[in-house]
């Protein structure tokens, strides 16, 4: 039983919004009587769905040619207007993707300005930013970067202090011959793990997707 | 009232079950046509939506629960739905005295 009346809810929800609580207690007196003049539940829930899905159509058939005739009547400006706000929110979706992905682009590692022991000041990433919300619980505490072309450390970050100090971050980290060459690596102090890789030239310049330093796109 | 564009044999003999009386239960113009609810029910609903029938709910009070759906042919209705269901007899019992394929095709074997 509750197997019909499933089918028949499917039927009636199929059904024009118009008419669906006039079928919908139509169909359920016939699923009642029909046995009566011999005809079965079954054969009744396919007319349902038959005369749902006509019904459907033929309200869309109806649909268009009022539109046809709306457009033969000059209303196209109407529609013209309706096309045109579509367009504007379709390239207004593509200017916010365009941002988006500029947004994202400006995530990659930048070189920090130099300081007087550093040819470069350092870099710039995830690791050492702060988000727009403001959650850090996510993100490493304590970072050191460096550098495999020398294996010298080049960089660091203490979340806490705000520091970028290398002397101020405590960590010896052990050479390990799975890093990456001619990269910066990030490391988290807490784990001892990578975070993240980035490759350099041999001045320590982040190099781009093409193998071109950064300096060299930025002019 | 609109026009119904092409009458199938399956309409008319929904039509043929209106025009005997004043007004029919649903169902029981499925079991009078011999065909299945699913084809007598997108009927009534093509005819209910062209003007030509209208439905209406069993006024009995007898029956506890949902009302019965009856259809009752609209009297503008009735002048043409009659001209369709003749139409629809005359096809379905032609003359007896209509010549049969095969003695023409004769006839021209012959020519």
């Amino acid at each position: 039983m509750k197997m019909t009346e499933a089918v028949l809810a499917l039927c009636v929800a199929l059904a024009p919004e118009r008419l669906r609580e006039v079928r919908e207690e139509q169909w359920k007196a016939d699923l009642r009587d029909g046995p009566q003049l011999g005809i079965s539940a079954s054969s009744l829930l396919v007319g349902a769905a038959c005369s749902s899905v006509t019904a459907r159509f033929y309200e869309l058939l109806h649909r268009c040619s009022k539109l046809l005739s709306h457009i033969k009547e000059g209303e196209s400006v109407k529609l013209g207007l309706g096309m045109a706000g579509v367009a504007v929110i379709l390239l207004g979706g593509a200017a916010v993707g365009i941002q988006a992905s500029s947004s994202n682009a400006e995530t990659s590692p930048v070189a920090r300005t130099p300081v007087h022991d550093r040819p470069i000041g350092g870099y710039e990433g995830w690791w050492n930013s702060t988000p727009a919300h403001g959650g850090t619980a996510d993100l490493p505490q304590e970072i050191v970067a460096v550098n495999t072309r020398t294996g010298a450390v080049v960089d660091a970050f203490n979340r806490a202090t705000n520091s970028t100090s290398i002397s101020d971050v405590n960590y010896a980290p052990a050479p390990d011959p799975s890093w990456p060459a001619n990269s910066i690596i990030i490391i988290d102090t807490a784990s001892g793990k990578v975070v993240e890789d980035f490759l350099v030239d041999e001045r320590g310049v982040p190099l781009d997707e093409n193998g071109r330093p950064l300096d060299a796109i930025t002019g | 009232m609109e026009n119904l564009g092409r009458v199938t044999p399956a309409t008319a003999l929904v039509l043929e079950a209106l025009l005997a009386a004043e007004s029919v239960w649903g169902l029981q113009i499925v079991k009078d046509v011999g065909k299945k609810p699913g084809t007598v029910y997108p009927i009534l609903d093509r005819l209910e939506s062209a003007g030509w029938v209208q439905g209406e709910w069993d006024s009995s009070e007898e029956r506890k629960g949902p009302r019965r759906r009856y259809y009752r042919l609209l009297a503008e209705a009735r002048p043409l739905a009659q001209t369709y269901v003749a139409a629809h007899q005359a096809k379905v019992s032609p003359p007896q005295s209509r010549p049969s394929p095969a003695i023409l095709q004769g006839e021209w074997f012959g020519a």
